[in-house]
């Protein structure tokens, strides 16, 4: 018997977005920029390994605020010739060098002072803990000599948790946190990440989802 | 005028120093930018981000040409 009345299916808002999120569970949110340091579901970025169907779900680097000491050594150093040009001023005396010497060294000091900021710059950069909906990737390099690359899979993460001890930790809102994982690989420790507690939830979000957790 | 001749001559070989000096000093900040722009190079293979790799490569490139430059500068003024 064919039916007469038929309800009509009014798509609420909140069916249509639970929808839309099961399409893409992990909708792209932004790109990563120069001193991006936190980024959810970020697009434009590869890693080596990365699998096929592997999401970027959490993008890390240090806070910011850590790279503070460095840039204040390097502005000592940068306004310290114009001090010391005062001083030998207020003496009366000044460097027994041509011009051209003074120039010169003048120039060489700075593009030290130039190189010490860019070699801090891309060690920060470079440090880099991605977390997919496979695996946390841990990417290191120091100094320019030192250079890791270490991954684990969610399925042998055990535990999550993060510190965050000290004011400045808590004025910018920054943590480490700790994976512990099973077995005899090795733990992972992401080092003054932003909002601790928010990667906390996602890893805690990511355990949860995966099947074989 | 011994004297004064002696100080002079001094005064250039304490600036020929300094020319060797700065030339070698040059040099190895020369080497280490070179190390910096493989440095960069190899961790772009290992992640990749759309803007910020090009940029830090443009910027090491920059460094080394400013730095050959400043060591030619050196090796003709000095």
């Amino acid at each position: 018997m064919p039916d007469l009345f038929v309800a009509e299916h009014k798509k609420t808002e909140k069916a249509e977005k639970i929808e839309e999120k099961k399409i893409s569970s992990h909708p792209k949110q932004g790109k990563v920029r120069l001193f991006t340091s936190f980024r959810e579901n970020p697009y434009g970025i590869v890693f080596r390994n990365q699998e096929e169907g592997e999401e970027i779900i959490l993008f890390l680097k240090k806070h910011i605020a850590t790279n503070i000491p460095w840039i204040i050594k390097a502005s000592v150093a940068g306004v310290a010739p114009f001090f010391i040009a005062l001083i030998l001023g207020i003496l009366n005396t000044s460097i027994p060098l041509p011009f051209n010497y003074i120039l010169i060294f003048g120039v060489f000091y700075y593009f030290a002072i130039f190189g010490y900021v860019f070699l801090q710059f891309i060690t920060w950069f470079f440090n880099i803990s991605l977390i997919t909906n496979q695996r946390v990737v841990d990417i290191d390099f120091s100094q320019l000599v030192f250079e890791s690359v270490a991954a684990t899979k969610l399925t042998q993460i055990e535990d999550v948790s993060y510190h965050q001890i000290g004011v400045l930790r808590s004025i910018f809102d920054y943590g480490d946190v700790s994976i512990q994982t099973a077995g005899a690989a090795n733990n992972f420790i992401s080092l003054a990440v932003p909002h601790p507690e928010k990667v906390v939830e996602i890893l805690n979000d990511l355990i949860g989802e995966n099947p074989n957790a | 005028m011994l004297d004064f001749v002696e100080i002079f001559s001094n005064f250039v070989s304490s600036l020929i120093l300094f020319k060797i000096f700065f030339l070698t000093l040059s040099l190895f900040y020369t080497i280490f930018l070179l190390i910096v722009l493989k440095q960069v190079n190899s961790m772009n293979a290992v992640i990749s981000e759309e803007g910020p790799s090009a940029v830090l490569k443009s910027v090491a490139i920059i460094n080394i040409a400013l730095s050959v430059a400043l060591f030619l500068t050196g090796l003709v003024i000095l």
